[in-house]
């Protein structure tokens, strides 16, 4: 299991090292089809829930099976393959970059409540949870080098967008405050948005495929604007019993 | 005031709790007072009503209690009414080891409900139809992140609520608490915290720090976790009583200190750490201490590391410039010295150490080189090998030898030769005088003591003996019988091609009293033929002595002195070619020898006669001129041959006085046996009776007959 968490930790930082030097150049791939391999490694990559769920479960002590059946997306959280699959190659890479937008603000946010773990666990949890911290860190690099691909294939696309942050919901629309639910329902709520997100990434990288086999496409027009709606306002959950509106991604 | 509080759960016939509390009141004041549940607050309903007495001597007719109040209920949710299930407490902190209770309400009665704890099933008590609790003893700390507390309906098969319980470190009393002054300006206050007791999701920060003096009643809030720093004012306080206070949500903890200032001195490390007047075997290593007061005196060690371990260790007491006398140092030898500083007074810390590097210079070697030749046979050419110096005897880079070739047989003009090393050997060319050879080495300061060899013109006897012996892993084993005549040591010499010039050509010296031994040596290889030979080293002296001055000090001297003269008189008023001759103040005249390495306190006179008068006098010189000379050292060489004196003539001596004094005592008996007088026959005592006889009457003839 170590050396399986080491061979990815080692594949993620390669993969991150990578795609975030090429911002550090400046440089886009000018190559179709090697900057679309390298969007499917990444989404491959990415997919797999021992880079970002299972170690947020074992840190958060959800690793009991339990709790797993708990931590399973929200219906809605993320877009679904289907939509993916029915927009335009530009309206997808601006979805999926906005996406994983929220995605990186939310990882931000877990991972300020994780004091340094060092020292106080007993071995080898201390290990463990060492490891696990850094994997997370991984996770927010490597969504970086993402988005900054996605950037380059924009742009290979022909499209105008500049990789900006997707804007905020406008103000008087912002949902109300909502009670705390308490640090148990923010872990699952937490591990429930990463299984998200994975699924999403499973997605990401079947469209991508697709991608591959007939690189001339015809775009597809769909308002992208209902996607967007979409990604931000998960349908409530049955499970939540937290009467809680969920206007957008949870924090 | 007294004021006696009730507090039931459930209903209130079902009084769980009374306690009193005592407080001064004011007229109009709200009083608080709070209480904490063991059981949730959500998961039952509780009640509280109170009553009062005062309790004031100056009021003694108030000293009754009043009425109960009415029972207050406390709902802090209704759940009753949901169809679903809700755990508490929410997020409570506790410290490891305390123990807890958790409760659920069921807003369903029907459903089975089953609660873990980090994967285990728990177990509880049912309060009633809708609630249940769970009594956690000794909780453990399991991670910062909280241990999970959930509970699921069986029928629906999934996670109904849960609670994360904040299991907190118990706050750990500072360890180690000490406080220190380096400049008298700041006091530096270190200890060891022991665990971090923050925990996440923002439920604790890490413990802080407070320190706190009675004396001065200054407080001061600690940035870091293990150190704080306290100014020292100029009020000249000197005892400090401290107080480290470290404080989290759950508890607080203190240590004391208290201590003189001036027994806490920690000095900084000395500085501009140097090395003055190195020479070849001493050197002075200065340093400065940072000035904390008049006062004050440093106690500073002193290390003198060489090759890597510590040679010598030395206290010296310091104000404020320290100056030492390192001595015994070897020449061309780097070492490294360093200088650390305490309180003489009240030893607290030492100081971090200081020091620096230095090379002492080369000195003359010590040692005159081990010098052995070998001669070709039908040839005078002689070549002459010697070994390396040992570093310890070199005292410096040989830079080369000297080989002074001296014709015993026709005193002449000194040959010289100057070898540059590093060079094993030389071949001289030579005819079929006798030749003394000197060979010294020389570095930057100075030329070694000289091995002296005589080269013979007489080859001696050629007939040797040989006999073959076999090696063995240890080696080759040999022996010898004893030269006759003195000897002084043997000389085993061996190489694997003797005829070849490039045979490797090696020499071992043996003591004179030697014997046999074993000649081992890592290039021995098997399968090859090895010639060996041995000599008797011939006792036949050439008369000379050595003077030494070890113990005179240059560096104490009032002037730089630069070398010395070595003057010798002799009766024969002769010196040596090549010596100089001198007139003295008396105008005697003797022999001037002159060293100019002031470093070099030994000196040998050679070429001497055995069996002979001299004096000399040692005295250094100045860039000015001569230091004083004092009276001339009488000094008389052995004779040539004093072992003979010892071994053959006193002997001999001895047997003749003997021999001498044995035929005195017995001279008649010697002479009688030796050299008796022939006999006079007239005279003989057989003749007088016979005369005797005849005169008696009748005359008997006897013949005897005189035999020759």
């Amino acid at each position: 299991m170590r050396t399986q968490i080491t061979r990815r930790t080692l594949l993620s930082l390669v993969l991150g090292l990578l795609f975030a030097s090429m911002t550090a150049m400046g440089s886009c791939p000018g190559d179709f089809q090697v900057l679309l391999g390298q969007l499917q490694k990444q989404a491959h990559s990415m997919q797999d829930p021992s880079t970002l769920l299972d170690p947020y479960m074992r840190i958060q002590g959800l690793d009991f099976p339990k709790l797993r059946e708990r931590c399973k997306e929200h219906p809605g959280a993320f877009p679904s393959e289907g939509a993916l699959r029915g927009l335009g190659r530009r309206s997808f890479l601006r979805t999926l970059n906005a996406t994983l937008g929220l995605v990186l603000r939310r990882l931000a946010a877990i991972q300020q409540h994780l004091p340094e773990a060092r020292g106080l666990e007993k071995p080898p949890a201390a290990r463990l949870s060492t490891q696990d911290l850094e994997m997370l860190k991984m996770a927010r690099l490597n969504i970086h080098g993402l988005r900054n691909n996605i950037f380059c294939m924009s742009r290979l696309l022909g499209s105008s967008w500049d990789a900006a942050e997707p804007t905020q919901a406008a103000p008087g629309t912002s949902p109300p405050p909502t009670p705390d639910p308490g640090a148990f329902q923010r872990k699952l709520e937490g591990c429930r948005f990463l299984h998200g997100y994975h699924r999403f990434m499973s997605s990401v990288g079947q469209v991508f495929g697709e991608w591959g086999k007939s690189p001339s496409q015809s775009h597809r027009h769909r308002p992208p604007r209902a996607l967007q709606k979409e990604a931000r306002r998960p349908r409530p959950s049955r499970s939540s019993k937290r009467l809680v509106p969920r206007g957008q991604l949870p924090r | 005031m007294v004021f006696q509080i009730q507090i039931s759960r459930t209903e209130t016939s079902n009084v769980i709790w009374v306690g009193n509390y005592s407080t001064t009141v004011k007229w109009n004041e709200t009083v608080h007072w709070s209480w904490e549940s063991k059981l949730p607050l959500e998961c039952a309903a509780h009640f509280v009503r109170i009553r009062s007495v005062v309790d004031d001597a100056k009021f003694p007719e108030l000293n009754f209690w009043s009425s109960w109040s009415s029972w207050q209920a406390v709902h802090v949710q209704d759940f009753l009414g949901q169809d679903a299930l809700f755990v508490f407490p929410k997020d409570k902190l506790v410290e490891e080891g305390s123990n807890v209770t958790i409760c659920y309400i069921s807003g369903n009665i029907q459903n089975n409900i089953s609660c873990y704890l980090e994967g285990e099933q728990i177990h509880g008590e049912q309060l009633d139809a809708h609630v249940s609790t769970f009594e956690l003893k000794n909780v453990p700390f399991i991670r910062k992140r909280g241990t999970n507390i959930y509970c699921e309906e069986n029928q629906r098969n999934a996670i109904s609520d849960g609670t994360v319980l904040f299991v907190s470190k118990v706050l750990e009393e500072p360890k180690d608490f000490s406080c220190e002054t380096r400049d008298f300006k700041t006091l530096s206050c270190t200890w060891d915290p022991g665990t971090d007791t923050a925990l996440a999701w923002s439920k604790q920060p890490s413990q802080s720090y407070t320190l706190f003096e009675s004396f001065s009643g200054k407080k001061k809030h600690c940035e870091e976790k293990n150190r704080c720093n306290w100014q020292i004012t100029q009020d000249s306080q000197e005892i400090y009583n401290f107080t480290l206070i470290t404080e989290n949500y759950l508890r607080k903890r203190s240590v004391n200190l208290l201590f003189n200032l001036t027994h806490r001195v920690h000095p900084m490390s000395p500085f501009n750490v140097q090395f003055e007047n190195v020479s070849a075997t001493d050197a002075v290593i200065t340093w400065k201490v940072h000035s904390t007061g008049d006062y004050f005196t440093f106690l500073c060690q002193v290390e003198l590391h060489g090759e890597g371990k510590m040679i010598q260790q030395h206290n010296v007491s310091v104000k404020v410039n320290g100056k030492y006398l390192l001595n015994e140092l070897q020449p061309n030898t780097d070492y490294v010295a360093q200088v650390r500083c305490a309180d003489a007074n009240h030893f607290w810390k030492w100081s971090e150490w200081s020091g620096g590097d230095f090379t002492t210079p080369e000195a003359a070697p010590s040692e005159a080189p081990d010098v052995w030749r070998t001669m070709k046979s039908g040839s005078h050419n002689v070549t002459l090998f010697w070994k390396p110096l040992s570093k310890f005897h070199a005292n410096g880079k040989i830079r080369f030898y000297n080989v002074v070739v001296e014709n015993l047989d026709k005193p002449s003009r000194l040959e010289h030769h100057s070898i540059p090393a590093p060079a094993n050997g030389t071949e001289l060319t030579l005819d079929q005088c006798s030749y003394r050879i000197r060979v010294t080495a020389s570095n930057s300061a100075g030329t070694s003591p000289a091995a002296v060899m005589v080269v013979s013109a007489d080859p001696g006897n050629k007939e040797v003996e040989e006999e073959r012996i076999k090696g063995t892993e240890d080696g080759f084993s040999m022996s010898w019988k004893p030269q006759s005549g003195d000897v002084m040591g043997y000389v085993v010499e061996w190489c694997d091609r003797p005829q070849n010039p490039l045979c490797d050509f090696q020499w071992k010296n043996l003591g004179p009293n030697t014997t046999s031994t074993v000649i081992s040596s890592d290039a021995f290889r098997p399968g090859v033929r090895y010639n060996f030979r041995i000599y008797g080293l011939s006792t036949k002296r050439i008369a000379y002595f050595t003077l030494s001055w070890k113990n005179y000090s240059t560096k104490s001297q009032p002037a730089f002195i630069k070398g010395y003269r070595v003057y010798l008189k002799s009766k024969a008023g002769q010196c040596h070619p090549g010596v100089e001759k001198a007139v003295l103040s008396d105008n005697t005249v003797c022999c001037q020898y002159k060293i100019d390495n002031p470093e070099q306190k030994t000196f040998t006179v050679e070429n001497l006669q055995p069996e002979s008068f001299y004096e000399f006098l040692v005295t250094p010189y100045t860039s000015v001129g001569e230091g004083p000379r004092g009276t001339f050292t009488k000094v008389r060489t052995p004779d040539e041959y004093p072992s003979m004196l010892l071994r053959v003539i006193l002997p001999v001596s001895f047997c003749v006085m003997l021999l001498v004094l044995g035929c005195h005592l017995k001279s008649q008996w010697m002479k009688d046996k030796c050299y008796p007088d022939i006999p006079d026959p007239y005279k003989s005592s057989v003749l007088s009776l016979i005369k005797s006889k005849v005169n008696a009457g009748k005359l008997y003839v006897h013949h005897m007959a005189i035999e020759d």
